[in-house]
């Protein structure tokens, strides 16, 4: 069904499909010629950040792009995925993400989100989609991550936050649910496993691993949900992602932590499923706010930052 | 997401280019550049279906055949929310019969995409145009029925009982999926929203509430839902976590009786935890206690969370070791 990659040609294949899902009112959508949504647009500037190339950062208009993301605020703060489209904690995130990397934030951007996603913690600690939902490790993610990247973690009680976070993981499967009283997924391995890493220190590394290791993984190659069912580049992608966030440790981890032999660091597991994936995984620590490469996020900082005159630019245009 | 036809409609369905009444429209492929990257091998239906859509979109017709063709469009890919946002507007530049449009929303929610949010968007809209949400419990119930987990459902079921103050009987709803399945944490998390939204936890309220969680808890005392749904209840409780006689009594009572629910060990945990910080000498949850609790905790009753357990002991010793310097200064 899906066409052989070769490996090295991926990095320009990658960014002239991705410019052809910029539109010229800002934003990236799905596919060529699709309106724009707040998930493609982030995965867009993930992707051509990992990319890192000056050609893939420099394809996003960073002033349409700011105009977009305004477009899409709610009075309170918060952001529809995409023009007349739903609103969840899932806009916020994919904004304060597209908005740090790009370095285009401002204060009248991002004014009364934090408050919003603080409103979005439930009874049991961990966020919602949206105020007043089930606690879910997907939207968790995306609330703290997007609190993080604001500076804005007092906007949520990160102790109780704590307390239901360590509660996700199973005490007999070893990986995560993503609600009370769910099953395991591999997927929260990332969205329940990076939140440890960004605010607090004790990840069970090993435990998750075993999870991953001995029951996400399909013996035809690629990651899934749980035994029995197939896998996909979803489950592949968090996976992964959680593995990395396991091996590599958070803010307190002092060592890099495997369970089995030194070859299964992620970085030769990563070559072995090439073949499968979409583009080459992470073969570093990734930042867990955002789900790329620490030195492509750097680096894209760096360029985006060195560009400031067209950020004051834009603010002043608005 | 995306998806192939059955083999019935693919021999009974006429691809656009083959039809008279769109000769006068030049179909627009796809434009995936020049090195495609994992190029998706669409069938011969989809890429025609499409082909016209971005047409359509591109020369803005908004026409009884422009809808009819969003319809295919959405039934080869419900998850394409530009489909979605277009049929919208055709539905209002026409000014179509919007409860024929609520038929066949409901249809593929029910049938077909209960878990798709583009689905359930445009029915909130529909609705939202209509100012109808007569139908909309029923809908969330039928959902809810096959999965009473659906996250969209409840999305879907709390907006309308917020927006159209529906709160009325939603208690009883509540009380009859959680004798279905005591650990449906959705259904407890439903409980809270409606009394945040009706009566608040007053006093009274939270007497009751209290009293509805503990007989639960009685039945099953490994339940999480239950507990967590306990605390939330504390938490509006002037007194704290740790000051309610009934919850204090029962906790003593269960673990008295033997019970070593890791819930209950937690919980207790924290109640000793918070007398701890207040500078209270409580003889029975003190340091003391919540120190052997986490030790079991870890050992015994909670060992895949052994480190947080750990933590926790450090934490409430510290705290401990704060209010005992702060009493020593000030003496």
């Amino acid at each position: 069904m899906i066409q052989k990659i070769r490996i090295d040609a991926v990095p320009n294949s990658a960014v002239g499909f991705l410019s052809l899902c910029q539109n010229p009112t800002g934003g990236f959508g799905g596919g060529p010629q699709q309106q724009s949504h707040l998930a493609p647009t982030y995965a867009s500037v993930c992707a051509l950040c990992t990319v890192g190339l000056p050609e893939a950062l420099s394809t996003v208009d960073r002033k349409m792009m700011y105009r977009f993301l305004v477009s899409l605020r709610s009075r309170e703060g918060a952001f529809m995925m995409h023009e007349g489209g739903e609103v969840d904690v899932r806009g916020c995130y994919c904004a304060v993400v597209a908005a740090k990397v790009l370095h285009i934030g401002t204060p009248e951007l991002f004014k009364g989100t934090a408050d919003w996603i603080g409103s979005c913690q439930t009874y049991e600690g961990g966020l919602s989609g949206y105020p007043g939902l089930e606690a879910h490790g997907g939207y968790t993610y995306c609330g703290v991550a997007a609190l993080v990247l604001l500076q804005r973690t007092d906007a949520i009680d990160l102790e109780r936050l704590s307390h239901w976070l360590v509660q996700r993981q199973m005490s007999v499967e070893g990986g995560f649910q993503g609600r009370t009283n769910k099953l395991v997924d591999g997927c929260y391995s990332f969205w329940i496993g990076c939140l440890f890493q960004l605010i607090d220190p004790i990840l069970p590394r090993n435990a998750l691993q075993e999870y991953i290791l001995f029951l996400a993984q399909s013996p035809g190659g690629g990651f899934r949900d749980k035994p029995g069912v197939p896998p996909d580049y979803y489950h592949t992608c968090y996976v992964l992602s959680g593995l990395s966030a396991c091996q590599h440790g958070g803010r307190g981890a002092r060592n890099t932590s495997i369970v089995g032999p030194f070859s299964n660091l992620l970085v030769v597991i990563i070559r072995r499923y090439a073949k499968f994936l979409l583009i080459i995984a992470p073969q570093s620590p990734i930042e867990p706010k955002i789900n790329i490469c620490l030195h492509a996020f750097r680096k894209a900082e760096e360029y985006f930052s060195a560009l400031d005159g067209l950020h004051s630019r834009i603010v002043e245009e608005q | 997401m995306a998806e192939s036809s059955s083999d019935e409609s693919e021999t009974t369905f006429q691809l656009y280019k083959d039809r008279k009444e769109w000769k006068d429209v030049v179909p627009v492929p796809q434009d995936d550049g020049e090195q495609p990257i994992v190029a998706i091998d669409y069938t011969e239906q989809f890429k025609d279906v499409f082909d016209y859509f971005r047409a359509v979109l591109q020369s803005g017709e908004k026409s009884e055949r422009a809808l009819e063709l969003t319809k295919d469009a959405a039934a080869l890919n419900p998850a394409n929310y530009t489909v979605w946002q277009y049929r919208r507007e055709i539905l209002k530049a026409l000014n179509k019969d919007l409860n024929e449009e609520m038929d066949f929303i409901e249809k593929i929610i029910v049938y077909n995409q209960p878990k798709n949010y583009q689905v359930w968007h445009h029915r909130k809209v529909i609705v939202e145009w209509l100012q109808e949400a007569s139908k909309e419990k029923y809908l969330t119930e039928t959902v809810l029925a096959k999965d009473a987990k659906n996250y969209h459902a409840w999305q879907h079921r709390q907006w309308i009982i917020k927006t159209f103050n529906l709160y009325e009987g939603e208690l009883e709803y509540i009380d009859s999926l959680i004798s279905d399945d005591i650990r449906n944490n959705s259904a407890w998390n439903q409980r809270y929203f409606v009394v945040m939204g009706t009566t608040g936890f007053t006093e009274e309220v939270l007497d009751r509430e209290i009293d509805y969680t503990l007989s639960s808890i009685k039945v099953v005392t490994e339940n999480e839902s239950a507990w967590n749904y306990l605390r939330g209840v504390l938490l509006h409780d002037k007194c704290g976590l740790s000051r309610n006689k009934k919850v204090t009594d029962f906790c003593q009572d269960l673990y008295n009786s033997g019970n070593r629910s890791p819930f209950l060990l937690a919980l207790i945990v924290d109640m000793c935890s918070e007398q701890v910080s207040q500078g209270n000498k409580d003889p029975l949850y003190n340091l003391e206690m919540a120190k052997t609790l986490c030790k079991e905790l870890a050992e015994k009753y909670d060992t895949v969370r052994a480190k947080y357990w750990e933590y926790i002991a450090e934490t409430v010793d510290k705290k401990s070791n704060k209010e005992d310097s702060q009493v020593d200064a000030e003496q």
